[in-house]
């Protein structure tokens, strides 16, 4: 797998969230994308994951252009920042109707599996707007691994939960991780450790992309002052 | 996928409180104006054997009619039933002579009597214990029920020419014919607007639920998402419509079965069909437009509302979505109104189809620059 960014621009109106950003990624693992608030993460995630245009610039996934939404949403799942189901849908219904969105047929035991994988066993009958915000975001990654991405890009997934919490959706991702090419982003630099490559973004910039924790947050924090 | 679409989005209209409003509101046109006119007229002609020129008089110059010319009417009514053995009796839709024993007799002649007796000194609440007491003893629901007091005098001309009239209804249109497209006029003009609130927030609500962009970086195509909502959509509306029919349907079988008069069973089928699926699929596929272009519930309903009042005149010109035929006639006076009402519904039917594939056009646009956060 192989994500190619080549110069990529995305001007909303007069300001531009995207500045000439150009990057690969390669291979699967845990990709982190670290930046304060207005950064572009999410553009850049969008973008990535068809819901937004670009102003300029290419990508690649697999040798495939972004241009190519039919083949591209085949390729990645994108969890959104903030998102949830319908409220009078069971956790199991809303599994089956994105399963089928994705144009999967699953029999009722391998939904089951779906939901072992996240935790939410249990709660297969309960209606959404019984689940908390932590049980809906394990829900939101079943949804987005039903289709069985080779890409999983997921906008700040930690985001609001306690450490608890936090630990045990990382720990899914790494799972998912072993096999896929998954891209996380976060505004907090703790929440990056984990991660095999940590991509700091600055005024819609790349400021610093490597493998060492301990330089990104540097260059994270240096820009936050 | 199609499939799934439209049965998940069927469940959750039928969970949503909007269905109740499009079912209570098509049910209340229905009850009190189709259902209300046919009471009010009745379908077929009876024979008047009362004096009834003091009623038939005021009606005629659209005078009041008083609880004294009621009074009187009823009256001579019992009188004519107690000469006759006959009395007037009400079931569903139907008016029929129906024969009464002997102590049914009697009680007629005890309250006309009572009546005599007290002449001018009897006033409306006596009366209307009096006549409450003789319709139970004839078995109920008969004209001294007092929502059917009038029931007798219900006519438009004299009898010969309303059996003329009624006859060339049940030759030229099996006599449901005609009252379907009465039928069809009443439901248009309600579902031409109360549509709109199933279809308004169809998409909205994956925006209110922040599940769009899940749907949005799903597989399904555009069209096949927004067709399998628009199916769902028209054919909750159809459905509740056709229910409608139905019971109209049940309520002719049962006139046909008293009277032996035959009707035709698919005509309220065929002008729902026909007449309000085309106002159906308009006001779907207008609201979705709407609502993708403003992303906003309200808009679609504003203007559905202003283009409802536009529409709902009689003058049926070419550019009206609902189709407005209030009147009962048989198919040969219809005839010359047929072609420009085939035309409209051509027209909206197709109108409908393309404002479908915009609605689908724009849903696509916004899933690839979607500018919400």
């Amino acid at each position: 797998m192989k994500i190619e960014v080549i110069k990529l621009v995305k001007n909303y109106g007069g300001i531009k969230a995207l500045d000439d950003i150009s990057l690969s990624i390669i291979g699967s693992g845990i990709y982190g994308l670290l930046g304060s608030e207005g950064a572009g993460k999410t553009t850049f995630m969008r973008i990535l994951s068809t819901v937004t245009a670009k102003t300029s610039g290419e990508i690649y996934i697999d040798g495939i252009s972004i241009e190519n939404k039919k083949a591209i949403r085949k390729m990645i799942g994108y969890l959104p920042r903030e998102f949830s189901f319908y409220p009078d849908f069971t956790v199991y219904e809303t599994l089956d109707y994105f399963a089928v969105l994705s144009g999967k047929k699953f029999l009722r035991g391998e939904i089951y599996d779906i939901l072992e994988r996240v935790n939410l066993q249990d709660l297969y009958k309960e209606k959404i707007k019984t689940l908390s915000k932590s049980m809906k975001k394990r829900l939101g990654i079943a949804v987005i691994t039903v289709k069985d991405p080779q890409v999983i890009i997921a906008d700040e997934p930690t985001a609001g939960l306690d450490k608890e919490e936090k630990v045990r959706i990382k720990n899914i991702f790494f799972e998912i991780g072993k096999d896929k090419t998954v891209i996380l982003s976060a505004s907090v630099a703790e929440d990056m450790e984990g991660c095999n490559t940590i991509i700091v973004l600055n005024r819609g910039n790349v400021i610093y992309n490597g493998m060492v924790l301990e330089d990104a947050c540097m260059k994270f924090r240096e820009k936050e002052v | 996928m199609f499939g799934k679409i439209f049965s998940k989005e069927l469940k959750q209209q039928f969970r949503s409180f909007t269905i109740v409003i499009l079912i209570v509101s098509a049910f209340l046109f229905y009850y009190t104006q189709f259902i209300g006119d046919l009471k009010q007229w009745w379908i077929k002609p009876i024979p008047l054997r009362t004096d009834t020129e003091v009623i038939l008089e005021k009606r005629e110059k659209g005078f009041a009619i008083d609880n004294k010319d009621v009074e009187k009417a009823v009256y001579e009514s019992m009188k004519a039933d107690y000469e006759s053995g006959y009395t007037l009796r009400i079931r569903g839709i139907s008016r029929i002579y129906e024969k009464i024993n002997n102590s049914q007799k009697q009680v007629l002649k005890e309250a006309i009597d009572e009546i005599e007796n007290k002449s001018l000194s009897i006033s409306y609440n006596e009366f209307e214990k009096i006549m409450k007491s003789v319709d139970n003893a004839l078995g109920g629901n008969t004209s001294y029920s007092e929502k059917y007091y009038l029931s007798i005098f219900a006519v438009q001309g004299p009898y010969e020419s309303e059996m003329k009239r009624y006859n060339k209804i049940l030759k030229e249109d099996r006599v449901t014919n005609a009252y379907a497209r009465l039928f069809a006029d009443y439901m248009g003009v309600g579902v031409g607007f109360f549509v709109v609130f199933i279809t308004a927030f169809t998409f909205i609500k994956d925006r209110r639920y922040s599940v769009n962009e899940f749907i949005y970086t799903s597989q399904v195509s555009s069209f096949e998402y927004v067709g399998g909502k628009y199916l769902a959509d028209v054919l909750i509306s159809f459905f509740i419509v056709l229910l409608a029919a139905g019971h109209a349907t049940f309520m002719f079988y049962e006139f046909s079965k008293l009277n032996g008069d035959p009707i035709s069973y698919g005509a309220f089928f065929k002008y729902t069909a026909l007449w309000i699926l085309p106002t159906i699929m308009f006001v779907s596929s207008l609201s979705y437009v709407s609502q993708l272009i403003f992303d906003n519930g309200i808009i679609p309903i504003i203007i559905q509302f202003i283009l409802w009042i536009y529409s709902i005149n009689m003058d049926n010109k070419f550019n009206k979505y609902i189709i407005r035929f209030n009147r009962i006639v048989p198919y040969s006076e219809f005839k010359t109104f047929e072609n420009s009402i085939f035309i409209n519904r051509i027209f909206f039917t197709l109108l409908s189809i393309l404002l479908f594939f915009i609605a689908v056009k724009l849903w696509d646009k916004k899933r690839v620059d979607n500018f919400s956060r």
